[in-house]
């Protein structure tokens, strides 16, 4: 399969190409040129550019969108609204079936669910509130679920809040488990996170209750807080990394 | 008679066809200057986007009888009210853009020329920008015009109302309304600025409908602009849905069983009483 993954120079671009590039032909693709050879064909795309988000598209069968944009009001519409508005018209132009869409868990999940309520998972009224982050990617993602309701393309919007990077573990870093450090009952590995957008952008469509599906992508965790059945039940997905440390007594 | 009556806007040739209903008990008009009355009250001062569009010029003169008016859009417009041009896409000049203000009334009608992406950045970003605005200046009331063609792809057989889902389509202006509506909903969850969305028919002149094809979608837009002025006055009430929580939505069309969507909400809420029936 040929897959064009955005914002592929970020943080979890490098593990998705990790994920992917054994079974499939990957286009990276950031609006900068990466810091380090990530070891797939590389083209700097600006997803605020229709024009180059088109050209990119082109010949894919699935795009992977790891774009994203926190701060920049103007590029934060530009990237994670407009962007999903770019990225969706393309895959309906060049004919692609399948996109994997990225975000933080409060574009659905937002500031009144989390601070209130327990058990949580994706299927519930996207609250963003007003934090610009979480606004703008939820604007993105009602963008992909519109075009799903008028396209034969299926989307699945993955989210996640807290990443650890187990490779990357020096000690003192903030990738490091030191034991009960984490607060966030929100947690995935790069690795793991990786694996889930595989199982993403393979899992039979049958399986899917809807064309526009919220997964929300963590590790087993004892707070109860999030959950991630929906992931183990549709995807398959079974994180790896034993990470409990965050959350167990030193 | 007829000599007497042949003045009256009823008789007028080109407004054959319009009827006139009875007049509201209270217009929105006195709803919205009531509380100002006496002498040297400060009339109430609203801002109107979009000032280029012809809705906009038909709002400021009809809220203008009894509202202070301040205009604004991307370009150079001479409206005879105050003007303020503004992008909205500035955090301090939209700042300046609503202080002082009572109520922004948001047409959000994206300029002749704009391309799918300017329509979209215009309806979601600047949207954000003049709620952001807003809420930091305490301004109490957003009223955000959106479309009721985010409603049309349900049946016309059934009786759809504020209640049902939108079905946007992927038309940027469209989706761009839908999306608008979102971040006014959002801002009324979370910075508890009253924001009421209006979903507008088609918008048209009565006199202008002579001779075409009835559209179940029309709406006189002076009808939508004694709407707005109702939203504009509406004052929470208690234990209410609609105009007495946060974030409220109201259908505004034409009041007739022809009509594609039903008003019954809108005249619920803001004792809307549309004069043209066709």
């Amino acid at each position: 399969m040929k897959v064009l993954v955005t914002g592929a120079a970020g943080y979890l671009g490098p593990f998705v190409a990790n994920a992917l590039g054994k079974d499939h032909q990957l286009l990276l693709s950031d609006v900068k040129q990466p810091t380090q050879d990530l070891g797939h064909e590389f083209r700097v795309v600006d997803m605020t550019s229709f024009d180059q988000v088109m050209r990119a598209s082109e010949g894919m069968d699935a795009i992977v969108n790891c774009s994203v944009v926190r701060e920049s009001e103007r590029l934060a519409f530009g990237v994670n609204t407009g962007g999903c508005w770019n990225m969706m018209t393309a895959a309906v132009r060049h004919g692609i079936k399948r996109i994997l869409n990225t975000g933080p868990h409060f574009t659905v999940t937002g500031p009144a669910y989390e601070g209130f309520d327990f058990g949580m998972d994706g299927d519930v009224p996207p609250q963003p509130t007003t934090i610009l982050y979480a606004l703008t990617k939820s604007l993105g993602h009602e963008v992909t679920r519109v075009f799903t309701e008028h396209h034969d393309i299926h989307v699945l919007n993955f989210l996640f809040y807290n990443f650890r990077d187990l490779r990357g573990a020096a000690p003192g870093s903030f990738n490091q488990l030191k034991p009960g450090s984490n607060p966030v009952p929100f947690v995935v590995t790069g690795d793991d996170a990786g694996e889930a957008i595989r199982l993403g952008l393979t899992v039979d469509k049958a399986k899917l209750p809807s064309k526009c599906e919220v997964f929300l992508i963590l590790t087993d965790m004892p707070h109860g807080k999030f959950r991630n059945d929906k992931a183990k039940r549709i995807l398959g997905f079974q994180p790896k990394d034993d990470i409990s440390a965050l959350w167990k007594k030193a | 008679m007829s000599g007497t009556m042949s003045d009256h806007p009823i008789h007028d040739r080109r407004l054959r066809r319009r009827t006139i209903l009875a007049a509201p008990a209270a217009s929105a008009a006195a709803m919205a200057a009531a509380p100002q009355e006496g002498p040297g009250a400060r009339r109430p001062r609203i801002l109107i986007t979009s000032a280029a569009h012809p809705l906009a010029m038909t709002l400021a003169r009809v809220l203008g009888k009894d509202h202070q008016i301040r205009l604004t859009d991307r370009e150079p417009v001479s409206p005879g009210f105050e003007f303020i041009r503004s992008p909205l896409d500035k955090p301090d000049d939209t700042a300046a853009l609503v202080q002082g203000l009572d109520a922004v009334v948001h047409v959000a009608e994206s300029s002749p020329g704009d391309n799918d992406r300017q329509t979209l950045d215009w309806l979601t970003r600047g949207t954000y920008h003049l709620l952001e605005a807003a809420s930091k200046a305490r301004v109490p009331k957003a009223v955000f015009l959106s479309t009721l063609d985010l409603m049309t792809a349900y049946d016309a057989g059934y009786t759809v109302s504020e209640s049902w889902r939108p079905r946007p389509t992927t038309d940027a202006r469209v989706l761009g309304k839908y999306l608008g509506e979102v971040v006014c909903r959002e801002f009324a969850r979370d910075r508890k600025i009253r924001a009421m969305t209006l979903r507008l028919g088609k918008v048209v002149k009565f006199a202008e409908t002579a001779g075409k094809p009835f559209d179940p979608m029309w709406v006189d837009e002076e009808d939508v602009a004694h709407a707005v002025a109702r939203a504009v006055a509406a004052t929470p009430r208690d234990n209410q849905q609609g105009v007495g929580s946060w974030w409220a939505v109201v259908h505004i069309g034409m009041d007739s069983p022809k009509a594609r969507f039903s008003v019954a909400g809108a005249k619920y809420a803001l004792n809307y009483q549309p004069k043209v029936k066709w």
